[in-house]
């Protein structure tokens, strides 16, 4: 971990390479990232949450594109379009993000990003490199492999990498739910068993790279096939995703500074329906279809004004078109096509500038503001036929003005303060803003079956939408105290203590209209509910301390420990309700050993109980726990071989940000699956992977 | 798809796009594609300079490109207005149809509407109202109820002409409130016997009878039972007084010729129509019967009504008689005799005690407020031998309306103990016990219907006659005795008929929670 030069902490490949191991979730690279928590989905579609917010509350770039999910569930996830494979660096801006990185976002931001292109150094010379990784995990029968390759002269780069995943159901330590199997026939699953959670991946990225003196122009094409990936804390599965990303940048330095530019393009179908552990309601299920595409563009330029002096401009635009709809299936659903949402947009525009100033060698300043329009809409509706009941919710939505323009506003006063080479103080001020997603305005049944659908954090809720949201506007005071030895090799302990009030927090009330459950649906304490989006006010805070330490060498290797605990704390300042999904107290501790090649790593991961729930959604306690992970790495010149045993003893544990636990059985109803099971971690895993480069 | 096309496509589109900017996409079944909502842009293809229509069916389906900002998708805003993913129907010249002034129909009366299709095909016609009138193949149109009756015209295009939209007309029924009422063949009426007139109303309101000549003849008001007095002619006047719809009906006459006695002096026949059924005094049941046809020559003097085994009797001169019979009254029948100066004649069939009962069952619905599955029905008890037949009425069904609609359920082909002290009676909408995939009507069943698979049998969605069924619980010795909140949990439904269906899975409800997350929640029964 290293500090950036805009304050963002950084885990680079060499500390990514342990998780890989681990996961095919790329999400999951950040677990160690301090004041970052993950909301448990698919198998490798976790959403991270910063300090408490989630999902789109954050922006995710991957190799600078801002993917955006097509998906009422949010199944197809920024992060889950870049294999961990594929990751060579991580960029969390969890404080005072710069508004030069930041925008559309009040939680912070995540820069997912494939390695630089490396040219060759020499007019002749042909640069050759090739990787291959091979996994398997334990729990779950997890296998996959990827390779990446690139031939690069000193102008020209062509890479390629492929990865492919796949997992059977993974099985938590003891029974949590009766075993059955979810529709007459089909397997049978265990107490065990967690159902819905397999999945089956598969990531390509094609690339070329030109260099000319100091200019880099990149353009890369990733597609994407996920032929089936489960969601244990959804009522639906993905039954396929398919996305192709086009990505062209360029990057030129010159003597006023650097320029950079970047136009992008993505095309995803996405389809859903039931999965083999759900009943599956007839031939046709409940087939659910997203088509969308992302157009991005942007430029940035850096300009040294003086010695002391950095000016970040530039001017950010992006088209979001989605459409979702739900193909008739028969009965009631039928004999017209379902409109979830039809003809949605989402268009944004951002301008920004940051002024950042070195004043002497102890004090750096950094001043940004941004401009940010967001442009939304959509088009009307319709539902399965115009005889039931969701006939009046569509005539309802259809004769609301459904155009909305935000304009937004963030700004940012960042001041560092280095007084020795021991010790980094920093403290801010942000204000940040968030428009709406279309699936948090523009899903309009009231119906519960639809509703239901209509879910994008994993409680089993359903969610209808509210056209006439406000935009979030966050308010962070945020400080940071870094101590160190002077080298930074013996010991660290960083600590960032942080206050954020959201202004119009895009919260839920129980819904009270319509096809919502009437009264029963305003006073349920112990099932699945109805609810609408609503603005309300709230504050968030808590503190991050990291932590490490060389212990000592002697003829058994070198030993060193490090720690990672984290508080936040979520309130609803409107209603007096906790905020869904907050991360208990946690605090991680590892010893590390390493002799020569050999690294040795024992982790205790604990966790407090979560009792802090959000009520409007009849959200789940969970329990405190604690698990044990082993991992030992051994690298040679050309290979590296990792086995890890994580939840080395076995203990049984709930999630406490996985959800709901529907993944098995009826799942249209609110009622056909039993409330108050939480999705549960996995169980005992020995993971191993190995890795060959060339 | 070639350049050439593209081109000439692109070119068109530079055209006409514009003006629908940003506006969301619609539908169209028709053209090639289907761009503005607010309002459909239908392109011809002729008009893209293609010379051919079926080119554009050779479009990939994943082609795309932008223009104006807007995802210009061809065959997915095809898809997106025609209903889902496949290839658009982009072959056929545009039609429209157009109806002829709506002609005046009168309430149960018949009309004729006359549509025509500008292609010259010839349209189908169709009642979207179907409970308020019918139309046949030519346009001919029944009243069946007031209301406003809706005639649909569709036509389905050929190879050169594309679909139709459907196009309505409108016709209220003239509703006529004048009402006549017809008298049936006269019956046959001996010298102080019994007989029975009928006459009915236009408007199918019930009938007051009254006797014109009291020195020869009676008449009960309701049923129309004459009871001669004397020899002469009887004559009998039947009345309709209309109500808020309907005039009242000018009254109408039948005259009998009371037959003289001619045979020898005897006690009286058997009365008939005897039926027995529990009173509202606690422990009391009334018969009702009509008077013995043949009087045996004699005025009949009274009546006296036993119980079978014999234990309860009363006397009375006319019908109904109210005898004792303490609750519960199972195991008895009763019968009546007629008795005139000569004596008592024979005693009538026995009759049960039958008594009829309304029934609300209602299953809280969670999934589809503030609708509930509530069924409506009547059933009749047989306190004689403790058991219910005739169990009939409709079951809401929550997902659909408003107005909900309603599923008759007329078969009755289940009676069971519920193990507490009551009986699960079942009926069915169709005369069969097979509801779901498996076969039975199970409550805990997947709900998948019966015959799902079988090769010939349609979905209900599809045409296909779903069964569905009701499961009420009658408690013993009373019906109107409040369930138990065990008895509560053994009420059930299950409903494949095509607005329960979620795809193939029938809505049903139990205390075990049903498809859509329906439980029982109420049930009462109450004497009629």
């Amino acid at each position: 971990m290293q500090d950036s030069s805009q304050g963002a902490p950084n885990t680079d490949s060499a500390g990514l390479t342990t998780q890989r191991a681990t996961t095919s979730d790329s999400a999951r690279l950040l677990q160690d990232v301090p004041g970052v928590s993950l909301y448990g989905a698919g198998g490798v579609s976790s959403l991270p949450a910063i300090h408490g917010l989630a999902d789109d509350r954050l922006r995710i770039q991957v190799d600078g594109m801002d993917l955006v999910a097509a998906c009422p569930n949010h199944m197809n996830s920024a992060l889950s379009y870049i294999d961990p494979s594929n990751v060579a660096s991580v960029n969390v801006f969890a404080g005072i993000t710069p508004v030069s990185v930041g925008g559309d976002s009040i939680g912070g931001t995540i820069q997912v990003k494939s390695a630089a292109p490396e040219f060759a150094d020499a007019e002749d010379e042909l640069l050759k490199k090739a990787q291959a990784n091979v996994f398997y995990r334990s729990n779950g029968k997890g296998y996959g492999s990827n390779l990446s390759a690139a031939l690069a002269t000193q102008k020209w780069r062509l890479t390629y990498s492929g990865a492919n995943a796949r997992s059977d159901n993974y099985f938590s330590a003891q029974d949590f739910k009766l075993a059955g199997s979810g529709t007459p026939g089909s397997p049978w699953l265990s107490g065990k068993e967690v159902a819905s959670t397999a999945y089956q991946s598969l990531n390509q990225d094609f690339g070329v790279a030109f260099k000319h003196d100091d200019h880099v122009l990149q353009l890369n094409i990733g597609l994407q096939h996920l032929a089936f990936e489960g969601f244990p804390n959804q009522r639906m599965d993905m039954t396929g995703n398919d996305s192709t990303q086009i990505n062209l940048r360029y990057t030129g330095q010159y003597a006023w500074g650097e320029l950079e530019a970047r136009i992008y393009d993505q095309s995803t179908d996405h389809a859903m329906n039931m999965g083999p552990d759900r009943f599956t309601y007839g031939a046709l299920g409940m087939p659910m279809l997203t088509q969308a595409k992302t157009i991005g563009a942007m430029t940035q330029g850096n300009l040294i004004l003086s010695e002391q002096d950095i000016l970040r401009i530039g001017a950010e635009y992006q088209q979001y078109t989605l459409n979702d709809w739900w193909p008739q299936a028969g009965g009631t659903m039928g004999p017209n096509t379902f409109w979830n949402v039809d003809f949605g947009t989402r268009d944004r525009f951002d301008l920004f500038g940051e002024w950042e100033r070195f004043w002497n060698p102890a004090w750096m300043s950094q001043l940004g503001i941004r401009s940010d329009t967001v442009q939304a809409n959509a088009g009307a509706v319709q539902g399965y036929n115009a005889a039931a009941q969701w006939a009046a919710d569509a005539a309802s939505f259809n004769a609301l003005e459904r155009s909305r323009t935000d304009r937004n506003w963030d700004a940012t006063a960042l001041a560092r303060y280095i007084p020795d080479d021991t010790s980094t103080f920093e403290a801010g001020y942000a204000r940040k803003s968030h428009s709406p997603n279309l699936y948090q305005r523009y899903p309009w049944s009231t119906n519960t079956m639809a509703s239901l659908m209509n879910n994008f954090v994993g409680d089993g809720n359903g969610y209808i939408g509210n056209v006439y949201l406000r935009p979030e506007v966050a308010h962070t005071l945020s400080a940071t105290g870094d101590w160190h030895d002077a080298e930074k090799e013996q010991w660290t302990v960083k600590t960032t203590a942080y206050y954020t009030h959201v202004q119009d927090y895009i919260d839920a009330r129980r819904c009270d209209f319509g096809g919502c459950g009437g009264s029963a649906n305003l006073h349920t304490r112990n099932g699945f509910v109805n609810l609408q989006y609503a603005n309300h006010h709230a504050r968030l805070y808590g503190l991050d301390l990291s932590a490490q330490t060389q212990l000592g060498s002697n003829a058994y290797g070198d030993f060193s420990a490090t720690g990672l605990l984290n508080y936040v704390r979520g309130e609803n300042k409107t209603t007096g309700d906790d905020l869904y999904n907050i991360m208990p107290p946690n605090l991680k501790l590892a010893l590390i050993r390493q002799q020569d090649a050999w690294t040795n790593t024992a982790e205790i991961q604990l966790v407090d109980a979560k009792t802090k729930i959000s009520q409007v959604r009849n959200e789940m306690q969970t329990a405190g726990y604690g698990l044990l992970n082993l991992r030992s790495r051994y690298a040679w010149e050309w290979a590296r071989l990792d086995v890890n045993i994580e939840n080395a003893l076995n203990h049984h544990y709930e999630l406490p940000l996985g959800g709901a636990y529907l993944g098995q059985g009826a799942s249209m109803s609110s009622k056909s699956i039993p409330w108050g099971v939480v999705v549960p971690g996995m169980g005992r895993s020995i993971n191993t992977a190995l890795n060959v480069s060339f | 798809m070639n350049k050439h096309i593209q081109s000439q496509l692109r070119k068109f589109l530079k055209i006409q796009i514009p003006s629908y900017r940003r506006r969301p996409v619609s539908s169209s079944k028709n053209g090639v594609l289907c761009v503005a909502r607010a309002k459909p842009l239908l392109i011809n293809p002729l008009d893209t300079g293609l010379r051919r229509c079926d080119e554009l069916l050779e479009m990939p389906l994943k082609r795309s490109f932008i223009y104006g900002g807007m995802l210009i998708t061809a065959t997915t805003l095809v898809m997106l207005g025609c209903g889902g993913r496949g290839s658009p129907t982009i072959k056929a010249i545009p039609q429209t149809i157009h109806f002829a002034a709506p002609p005046a129909m009168p309430l149960h009366g018949s009309t004729t509407v006359v549509a025509t299709a500008s292609s010259g095909l010839p349209v189908i016609y169709s009642s979207a109202t179907t409970k308020i009138c019918s139309v046949n193949s030519t346009g001919g149109v029944t009243s069946i109820a007031l209301g406003t009756c809706i005639i649909a015209a569709d036509q389905a295009g050929n190879d050169t002409f594309a679909p139709a939209p459907q196009a309505t007309q409108s016709i209220a029924a003239a509703f006529d409130p004048n009402q006549t009422i017809t008298f049936g063949v006269a019956p046959a009426l001996t010298e102080f016997g019994t007989a029975t007139v009928s006459a009915s109303a236009s408007s199918n309101l019930p009938i007051h009878y009254s006797s014109t000549t009291p020195a020869v003849c009676s008449v009960n008001a309701r049923t129309g039972r004459v009871t001669d007095l004397t020899a002469g002619s009887c004559i009998i006047a039947a009345d309709q007084a209309g109500n808020a719809n309907y005039n009242a009906a000018p009254q109408a006459t039948q005259t009998i010729t009371v037959a003289t006695w001619a045979g020898t002096v005897t006690a009286p026949g058997a009365p008939s129509h005897v039926s027995a059924t529990l009173g509202n005094v606690a422990g009391t049941v009334v018969v009702s019967f009509d008077g013995p046809s043949s009087s045996g020559g004699r005025p009949v003097t009274g009546y006296t009504v036993n119980s079978v085994p014999s234990a309860y009797t009363a006397t009375g001169t006319t019908s109904p008689i109210t005898v004792p019979c303490p609750i519960p009254c199972n195991g008895y029948t009763f019968t009546v005799a007629a008795s005139n100066t000569i004596g008592t004649g024979t005693a009538s069939p026995a009759a049960d005690v039958l008594t009829n009962y309304d029934v609300v069952t209602t299953f809280f619905e969670p999934d589809t407020q503030p609708n509930d599955t509530i069924f409506r029905g009547t059933f009749t008890f047989n306190s004689t031998t403790q058991s219910v037949s005739n169990l009939q009425g409709g079951l809401s069904e929550s997902m659909t309306g408003p107005p909900m609609t309603i599923v008759p359920l007329t078969y009755q082909l289940s009676s069971v103990n519920d193990g507490l002290g009551g009986l699960l009676i079942s009926a069915f909408s169709l005369n069969t016990t097979h509801v779901f995939q498996e076969g039975g009507f199970a409550a805990n069943s997947t709900g998948i219907y019966f015959g799902r698979g079988v090769p010939g049998v349609l979905a209900p969605d599809a045409g296909g006659q779903g069964n569905s069924f009701i499961t009420i619980n009658v408690p013993l010795p009373t019906p109107d005795k409040p369930l138990s909140p065990a008895q509560i949990q053994t009420l059930a439904y299950g409903d494949c008929a095509a607005g329960g269906m979620m795809g193939e899975v029938c809505m049903t409800g139990y205390a075990g929670i049903g498809t859509m997350g329906g439980y029982p929640v109420a049930q009462t029964i109450t004497q009629k």
